[in-house]
């Protein structure tokens, strides 16, 4: 048992410190990453200027009863952007070890390979914390002040929030791979979260049934929690409806991830598709 | 009774294809039958080849013995591991090379992607050092491990290979291709590795389509073409199949198509194949077994050669190899994409 621990923990710090490393020797992409909300802020910001004119925020923050539209809009692009980078960040690099020869010798050596690729979720975390933190904190700090206990429990969503992120993700990892250009089934998962997650608005606003099928996105749920700890400053929000839902659903979406990509696995090692790029 | 590590019976695996037709229209199913019934034994301490042409099968086989594949039909045991039950089993007693340059991450050093995967086989991180310091020097890249991969030479990567295939200490080593666009050097140092680790006591599964190579390294080799193992033996005995046979190869240039046909029609030779070295040029080799006894084969040979208008430049008799057993057996060469 003790052997079985220690085997599982060496497999998880590997693909941690692997993963962490190659991230880390492409620097640039961490400014890019904490500037991106910033800009998509800004171009929403003149979308509603040539719409709405010069009452434009005035309106938006009356509309959703916030009254710090820059904090409202950059938490939601700041979670737009995780989601869009994670679900298409491991079809992304599964596609990459295909090609760089690496995918297949995972499946040679001991390690569950289940593993392996859920192990990812950490250093993905990781990133994320330090992207958002690099991206809300210094916001936070000028407009609402900086309160620890809102920050842990934001970080604890976001964590839980990634997991859901990596069960759709490995969904698409097995159609990139089985499909090898599954780009529009990508696409249209991606705009459907994006659409349905209120990532930009507030999910009222939406038609009756895609606020239903909001319910089941965890994103929808992470982006209201997190907009109500650091927008409305609402306390203990872990006690909250929408954050068992959204441990529920990081639960059964990546179950159903790992179920999908492991038929994929058996399926490629029928067919050969497992070095097939 | 010899130690019997890998047994494969009847082993079959087909892969099924989709012909395209214009632009949205599919085709029938096709399929590729890339291992076809094939049965052989491995002993211990051995290095067995597996010669082949490209396409013959010879990957696939690996990908089956080494649990990455399914096999369609057939068993086979892995160091006494069911291939497909025990699966799991088999991974930890072997090592494989499935690329000799690929399958690294290119921003990690030599060291880090050694390390990656020594976890991966659970071995402990102290273990681990040792080990990969080891593997390391073994094959000669200590003074560079520290670098990113991207900079190795594909020689290196090669070497690195290696390093990784011997990891977990298995006690069978599949190489696919290891030597394959290697230095001389390089290709040396790999192959003094595999000896080593079969005088070790360790097994060796090896696939090729370098002659010399299979013929220097190997203690038996099954030559496998499109699927099938059409002979297996030690070097001696497949060479011995073709001991009567003389060999001659021309080098010409000014080889026209179908002169392979045409010698084989007008001369009664064994085999005749040209292999083309120079399309613009049209140099070409031309490799003939005939009779030793047929003392008539050679000037008519030769004159063949004159009334086809091929200019010959060099002209030597060889002793018959492994690939003139290829040829014999099968009829072509291994280089039949070139062939005219």
């Amino acid at each position: 048992m003790k052997r079985r621990i220690v085997n599982f923990l060496l497999a998880v710090y590997a693909v941690y410190v692997k993963e962490m490393k190659l991230w880390l020797r492409y620097p640039t992409w961490i400014l890019t990453f904490i500037a991106l909300p910033y800009m998509v802020t800004g171009l929403f910001s003149g979308v509603g200027y040539v719409i709405g004119g010069a009452n434009a925020v005035q309106n938006f923050m009356e509309n959703t009863g916030t009254s710090n539209f820059f904090l409202f809009s950059l938490v939601g692009s700041s979670l737009f952007m995780i989601s869009t980078i994670i679900m298409e960040d491991v079809g992304n690099s599964i596609r990459a070890e295909q090609l760089r020869g690496t995918f297949e010798l995972h499946y040679l050596t001991p390690t569950s390979t289940a593993l392996i690729w859920t192990a990812h979720i950490l250093p993905h975390s990781t990133i994320s914390l330090i992207t958002i933190a690099g991206t809300l904190i210094p916001v936070l700090a000028l407009t609402e002040g900086l309160n620890p206990l809102s920050i842990a429990e934001t970080f604890l969503i976001l964590i839980i929030a990634l997991v859901p992120l990596f069960g759709i993700s490995l969904i698409i990892a097995a159609l990139t791979v089985r499909f090898k250009e599954p780009w529009a089934v990508v696409q249209v998962i991606r705009a459907l979260v994006s659409v349905a997650s209120g990532f930009f608005y507030p999910i009222y606003i939406l038609p009756e049934w895609l606020q239903i099928l909001s319910l089941a996105l965890p994103t929808a749920h992470a982006v209201e929690l997190i907009r109500a700890i650091l927008v409305y400053m609402r306390e203990f929000i872990l006690s909250d409806y929408r954050f068992s839902l959204l441990v529920v659903l990081s639960l059964a979406y990546l179950i159903v991830g790992l179920k999908v990509f492991g038929r994929w696995e058996d399926h490629a090692r029928k067919t050969g598709n497992l070095s097939k790029y | 009774m010899r130690n019997e590590v890998i047994v494969a019976e009847g082993l079959t695996k087909i892969f099924r294809t989709k012909e395209r037709k214009g632009f949205l229209k599919r085709g029938k199913v096709k399929e590729i039958v890339a291992v076809d019934h094939i049965s052989f034994k491995v002993y211990r301490g051995e290095v067995f080849g597996f010669l082949g042409p490209n396409g013959a099968g010879k990957t696939t086989t690996v990908k089956l013995l080494t649990t990455l594949l399914l096999p369609d039909e057939g068993e086979a045991w892995v160091n006494g591991y069911h291939i497909v039950k025990e699966a799991g089993k088999v991974r930890k007693t072997i090592g494989v090379s499935l690329y000799s340059d690929r399958g690294f991450y290119w921003k990690l050093t030599g060291r880090e992607n050694l390390r990656y995967y020594a976890y991966l086989h659970h071995i402990p991180p102290k273990d681990a050092e040792k080990r990969i310091e080891k593997l390391l020097r073994l094959v000669e890249l200590d003074k560079d491990a520290d670098r990113l991969v991207e900079e190795y030479s594909t020689g290196m990567k090669s070497r690195l290979n290696i390093a990784r295939a011997l990891l977990n200490e298995p006690e069978t080593l599949f190489l696919d291709e290891p030597t394959i666009g290697l230095d001389p050097a390089s290709a040396r140092r790999i192959r003094e590795i595999v000896r080593s680790f079969a005088d070790d006591g360790g097994t060796v599964f090896l696939t090729t389509h370098n002659m010399e190579e299979a013929d220097q390294l190997c203690d038996r080799i099954a030559i496998i073409n499109k699927g099938k193992i059409v002979a297996l033996g030690t070097p001696g005995e497949l060479k011995e199949m073709v001991q009567s046979k003389q060999v001659l190869e021309v080098e010409a240039v000014g080889v026209k198509n179908g002169l392979a046909a045409r010698l084989r029609d007008k001369v009664d030779v064994s085999y005749a194949t040209v292999t083309i070295v120079d399309p613009v040029a049209l140099k070409a080799k031309i490799r003939i077994g005939f009779d030793g006894r047929n003392e008539a084969a050679l000037p008519a040979v030769l004159e063949v050669l004159v009334r086809e208008g091929v200019k010959v430049q060099h002209i030597r008799l060889l002793e018959p190899s492994l690939e003139d057993v290829f040829i014999s057996l099968t009829g072509k060469s291994f280089h039949e994409e070139e062939n005219r």
